[in-house]
């Protein structure tokens, strides 16, 4: 904040060390784990925590001792072999994991005691019947889809499809006056353009996914998002419609001649079903994230008071009992889309 | 039995009250002509009293023959009449004298109408020579940043002026100036606020037992009004002092040459026009920019950093009384703080050129930061006196707020002359146009019933972007592009109200105010309603000592939006909309007052308010991240409790007051897709559990005044993750880019609490009478602000593996000279 950075060549203002006056905290077991409908092992990391003014790098705490159980609330399932790679479980199960079984995730340790996690297996979720148009006027894509027909368990919180997609942008290189010296390939664009009037069946939860070797920016910043209850929504209907900001698949052209252009290469989609636990991890971090890449910055004295006044503090959704971290469940279906749009 | 004696005296008080006369008129100061706010009028021989409203008008409705009429105010030497045989409507002006301040105070046994006799609780007075007398940062008299001295009130961060009144945000306060609520009443982030001390004729700070006549917010009402001005004389200040320099000047306005020559011929003639001014500004930008380029400056580097901060206001006051039953008066407001940053700098860097190579070459940037924000209104007042029984006032008003952020930063290739330019600016508007109309009417002498109604516009414009982009070679505009996009939108408001309250009196140890204050809020479309009773009743089973219990119904139709203790020019006013429904509150509170010999009142309340459809931001929300701000925010509810003492002294020489308070302040946001904090009930930022307050003045003799204030407060909240760990999962799979992350595992919001606030201020006044003129004054106050140096926390956050905390106030001496004339 500026403001107070001037306020302190005015008045003598000072940063001192002080005395940590609350109370202090034991470290406890972290679990992070995730599992998937289908398959027969779960990754499952289990470290300790460690207090905040504690100066040690908490990636030095891979612990031993470690004992890991899992049970099934609808069938017998046990652990047939545990391999260890650092802090990484890799826990081979007597059976796949199935859609609607409770998982109860136990870690225990004889210093930090046990933390118990648990979660449902969600079910895989597969659309049908998906088209997509593309509005290359307003740079937007439609993608329809129905629902699956079969009843979703109540745990499910949400339904999530991420749109991911890979285009090439050709851009100009300049030479020492600043002209571009090479010329871009000149594309032959859609004429399609859809009117849809009905909305009511439509949310949007949009993503973006980084793949390498492609240049990529972000188009869904805007995009207002919410999950799907299927408590309250899904009796509306099965229809439901994705719209997806593209980037301007035109030619731009700016100064001294130079063109810009872009061409999508590939489009897939993620199906994904979360429960409520996934989705408020999920959130959470997100919102994590966003503070911490402030927290790159240099340790200087403006950074903490922009960090501390701009952004509100983030408290991280943990669905272990006596320790931290999260088991996440999930389903992905990935559909790809080819021959979409261009000629 | 005595509930039914009363009501019978109720009853022939209505059918006798023909028989009734009214004593009625104003209280002035005899020097100036000032009306005076609050002032005392009661009958010695009947035992009926009254005080003076906000325009200094009382009406006395008595059914004895025989009159003795006494009146007061603090400052001012009581004045009493000679006994005299009322037949009829009586118009009464009343003079009074200031006080010898040195004397002992003689305190006649009377029955004071103010305080313990009141029916109003959870009110505090304090007069402004108090006020003027507490040492303060800077040596900067600030009305509101005295209010934070009273029980009940907590300030935010250190140093600021918003007011957290019992369990309440700054944004619940409804303040107002000569009756008109103004926005954002703070300059440089709430250190100081908007309200020159020497224009400020009175302030009032209601926290519970609301007037009907008051709402649309929830937690308080901060009434300010202004001087008129001086109608017999011209007199003025002139205040030089660390952080601002303040001229005010008040005097008549006469239309006739022959009053004129009246005045200068020193005869004594009041005139019936007055105005009053004063203007305030700083003089950080003579001394800051020098400062920070010296300081600022990097050996080895051409960067450079130059800043600035101003602030000026100007309130202005012009009245014209044209009767004893006339009255017309106009008041104005302007005032703007100022932000200019610039940082520039020098270097080389390297051009890729197109078959690969790289040369290279200079390039000079320059980012340019600037920040203003300011309120302007305006209001025409007119009184009439219909008659000894009705008074009536009428206003008009115009309010706006205005902040904008602008921040350019340009670029420059001296050898290809190539220059690129970065232009953003974000602001806000907010602009209210009000009508509203007041009676007050005693029928009886049991009987005051106030009622009226108003009618508000409201034009938000909370977030209008604004961003361009230019490239420029030579001396051709190569590309420019401009975009401007509002986030959340423009919304208009209508409010209309309406209400009606009776301070009822069936006997001498029962009064009670029973109140009704009716709104509507219409906005996109959608209307919201509220109906909001207010009760308050008072017992007497001493005259001395009084049981008071109130509940009031509040409710709200504008937020604001702030993520941090500390106010900020970008803290963000919304209204309702249809999705975001107006706050609303809950005050049950009772208490017992207690008068020591007439000099030192003694209070003790207890208070619960229950808040509903609050707003707080979401976890890692920001409106400054291009979003619409109501998808930024979660709607939730509140609770505050807790109990209040005070013990307060406003006559003698040495005057002031302790006050304590012990309360709780929590929130919770359970709602559907509107959950912080997992919906567990969680602290408010500002739950401070102790709150203590010892103020003191002592005029030793005529020319000597010291001055100390006490502060004590258990530390504000703020969150801190304390454990802490590495991710393994969302970093993976989400954010490939970012690498390890260690996660602060933070289990609650608020979860920290600061170590304790104290400190003490002194202050010492040397009084010094100019030789020459006995109507001039020099005034010089040495004030040390924090005296025993005790570092604070502002922040306090972890580094390196340790704590620290951010102090902004070390001891702090000012030195300020004041000329009066």
């Amino acid at each position: 904040m500026y403001i107070l950075y001037l306020l302190m060549f005015l008045f003598t203002a000072c940063e001192r060390e002080i005395p940590y006056n609350g109370d202090y905290q034991d470290p406890k077991l972290v679990i992070q784990a995730l599992m998937r409908s289908g398959e027969d092992s779960i990754v499952c990391y289990v470290s300790r925590s460690s207090f905040f003014l504690d100066g040690k790098s908490v990636q030095s705490q891979v612990l031993e001792d470690v004992t890991i159980q899992i049970t099934s609330s609808t069938r017998e399932l046990h652990i047939l072999s545990d391999k260890l790679d650092g802090d990484k479980h890799i826990l081979q199960l007597s059976a796949s994991l199935q859609a609607g079984d409770t998982i109860l995730l136990s870690a225990t340790h004889p210093e930090y005691g046990t933390a118990v996690a648990r979660d449902i297996i969600m079910p895989e979720f597969v659309p049908e019947g998906i088209s997509v148009v593309v509005d290359s006027i307003d740079s937007k894509a439609y993608i329809s889809m129905l629902l699956p027909e079969y009843p979703f368990p109540k745990s499910v919180v949400g339904v999530y499809v991420r749109v991911h997609y890979t285009y090439t942008s050709v851009v100009p290189r300049y030479n020492s006056d600043h002209t571009a010296v090479n010329q871009m390939d000149t594309l032959v664009h859609s004429d399609n353009s859809i009117e849809f009037k009905s909305r009511d069946d439509i949310f949007a939860l949009l993503d973006n996914d980084y793949d390498n070797g492609y240049y990529i920016g972000r188009y869904t910043d805007n995009i207002y998002r919410r999950p799907l209850s299927f408590h309250t929504d899904y009796s509306k209907g099965r229809k439901l419609m994705l719209e997806v900001d593209v980037p301007y698949l035109g030619t731009i052209e700016r100064s001294a001649g130079s063109m810009y252009s872009t061409r999508i290469d590939s489009l897939r989609l993620l199906c994904e079903i979360h429960g409520e636990s996934y989705n408020d991890f999920i959130s959470s971090m997100q919102a994590y994230m966003v503070k911490r890449v402030d927290d790159r910055n240099d340790a200087n004295i403006i950074s903490y008071f922009s960090e501390r006044m701009d952004m509100e503090q983030t408290t991280i959704f943990s669905n272990v009992e006596n320790g931290y971290g999260i088991l996440l469940s999930e389903t992905a279906n990935a559909i790809t889309i080819r021959d979409w749009i261009l000629q | 039995m005595k509930q039914l004696v009363c009501l019978i005296l109720s009853v022939q008080t209505l059918i006798v009250a023909a028989k009734n006369s009214t004593i009625s008129g104003y209280v002035t100061d005899s020097q100036t002509g000032e009306r005076l706010i609050g002032a005392t009028v009661h009958d010695l021989h009947s035992g009926a009293g009254t005080v003076t409203n906000v325009n200094g008008f009382y009406s006395l409705t008595l059914s004895s023959d025989t009159v003795l009429l006494q009146a007061g105010f603090v400052g001012y030497n009581a004045v009493r009449t000679e006994a005299f045989m009322l037949q009829g409507d009586t118009s009464l002006v009343i003079a009074l004298n200031t006080s010898n301040i040195l004397q002992e105070v003689v305190v006649e046994r009377t029955h004071s109408i103010s305080g313990v006799q009141s029916v109003q609780m959870s009110t505090m007075d304090v007069p402004m020579s108090q006020i003027k007398g507490i040492p303060m940062l800077g040596g900067e008299v600030d009305v509101l940043k005295a209010l934070q001295l009273l029980p009940g009130v907590q300030s935010g961060a250190e140093g600021t002026a918003g007011l957290y009144v019992r369990g309440g945000g700054p944004d619940e306060n409804l303040i107002m100036l000569d009756g008109v609520p103004l926005y954002s009443v703070n300059h440089a982030l709430g250190f100081f606020s908007i309200f020159n001390a020497d224009a400020v004729k009175s302030v009032t700070l209601y926290e519970g037992n609301f007037p009907a006549r008051y709402g649309g917010r929830l937690s308080s009402i901060v009434d300010v009004r202004q001087k008129d001005g001086d109608a017999y004389g011209y007199h003025g200040s002139l205040n030089i002092g660390l952080i601002a320099t303040k001229l005010s000047i008040e005097g008549p306005i006469f239309w006739t040459k022959e009053d004129w020559q009246k005045f200068r011929n020193k005869e004594e003639i009041k005139a019936q026009t007055t105005f009053n001014i004063s203007a305030r500004r700083t003089l950080y930008d003579l001394i800051i920019p020098p400062i920070m380029k010296h300081l600022s400056a990097k050996p080895g580097t051409e960067k450079e950093t130059t800043g600035n901060y101003w602030f000026y206001d100007v309130n202005a006051k012009l009245t014209h009384i044209f009767s004893d039953n006339d009255k017309l008066s106009g008041s104005f407001y302007m005032g703007e703080d100022h932000v200019n940053m610039d940082i520039s700098g020098m270097q080389t860097v390297s051009t890729q050129m197109g078959d690969g190579s790289s040369h290279k070459e200079s390039m000079s940037d320059e980012n340019r930061l600037q920040y203003h924000w300011g309120n302007i209104f305006a209001a025409l007042n007119y009184e009439h006196r219909f008659n000894g029984r009705l008074y009536g006032d009428v206003q008009f008003s115009y309010t706006r707020y205005k902040y904008a952020l602008a921040s350019t930063y340009n670029q420059e290739y001296e050898k290809v002359g190539v220059s690129m330019e970065w232009f953003n600016k974000f602001d806000s508007y907010i602009m209210d146009m009000t009508a509203q109309m007041n009676f007050e009417w005693r029928p009886n002498i049991r009987h005051e019933v106030h009622f009226g109604g108003s009618y508000a516009y409201h034009l938000f414009k909370p977030q209008i972007g604004h961003q361009e982009f230019s490239s420029i070679k030579g001396d051709t505009e190569t590309y420019h592009v401009d975009t401007t996009f509002s986030l959340g939108g423009t919304n208009r408001m209508h409010v209309a109200t309406l209400y009606i309250e009776d301070n009822y009196a069936p006997c001498s140890w029962l009064k009670m105010n029973i109140g009704l204050h009716a709104a509507l809020y219409h906005t996109e479309d959608k209307t919201y309603p509220s109906v909001e009773p207010r009760i308050g009743v008072r017992f007497l089973p001493h005259r001395d000592v009084a049981i008071k219990m109130s509940y009031a119904y509040m409710s709200q139709y504008v937020h604001m939006l702030s993520n941090s203790s500390v106010s900020q020019p970008t803290d963000l006013w919304v209204p309702v909309t249809k999705d975001i429904p107006p706050m609303r509150s809950m005050q049950v509170a009772t208490g017992v007052a207690y008068t020591i010999c007439n000099q030192v009142e003694l209070s003790v309340e207890g208070y619960y308010k229950k808040m509903i459809n609050l707003l707080e931001y979401k976890d890692g929300a920001s409106y400054m991240n291009g979003q619409n701000w109501q998808t930024q925010v979660c709607v939730g509810d509140g609770w505050s409790y807790g109990v209040q003492l005070l013990a307060q002294r406003k006559i003698g020489p040495v005057t002031g007051w302790i006050g304590y308070t012990w309360s709780r302040t929590m929130r919770q946001f359970d709602r559907e897709g509107q959950v912080i904090n997992f919906g567990k009930p969680f602290p408010a930022k500002y739950d401070r559990e102790h709150d203590l307050s010892i103020t003191m003045q002592y005029r030793i003799d005529r020319i000597w005044e010291v001055a100390a204030t006490f502060v004590y407060g258990t530390g504000t909240r703020g969150t801190l993750g304390l454990q802490k760990y590495d991710d393994k999962l969302y970093t993976d799979r989400f954010d490939k880019n970012t690498g390890t992350t260690t996660v602060y595992y933070i289990s609650e919001r608020n979860n920290y609490k600061m170590p304790d606030y104290h400190r003490l201020d002194l202050g010492v006044t040397c009084h010094l009478p100019d030789k020459n003129h006995d109507n001039m004054e020099h005034m010089l106050n040495l004030s040390v602000y924090n005296a025993y140096c005790r570092f604070n926390p502002y922040l306090v956050y972890p580094k390196d593996g340790k704590l620290y905390q951010f102090s902004l106030f070390p001891i702090m001496p000012s030195l300020s000279y004041v000329f009066k004339f």
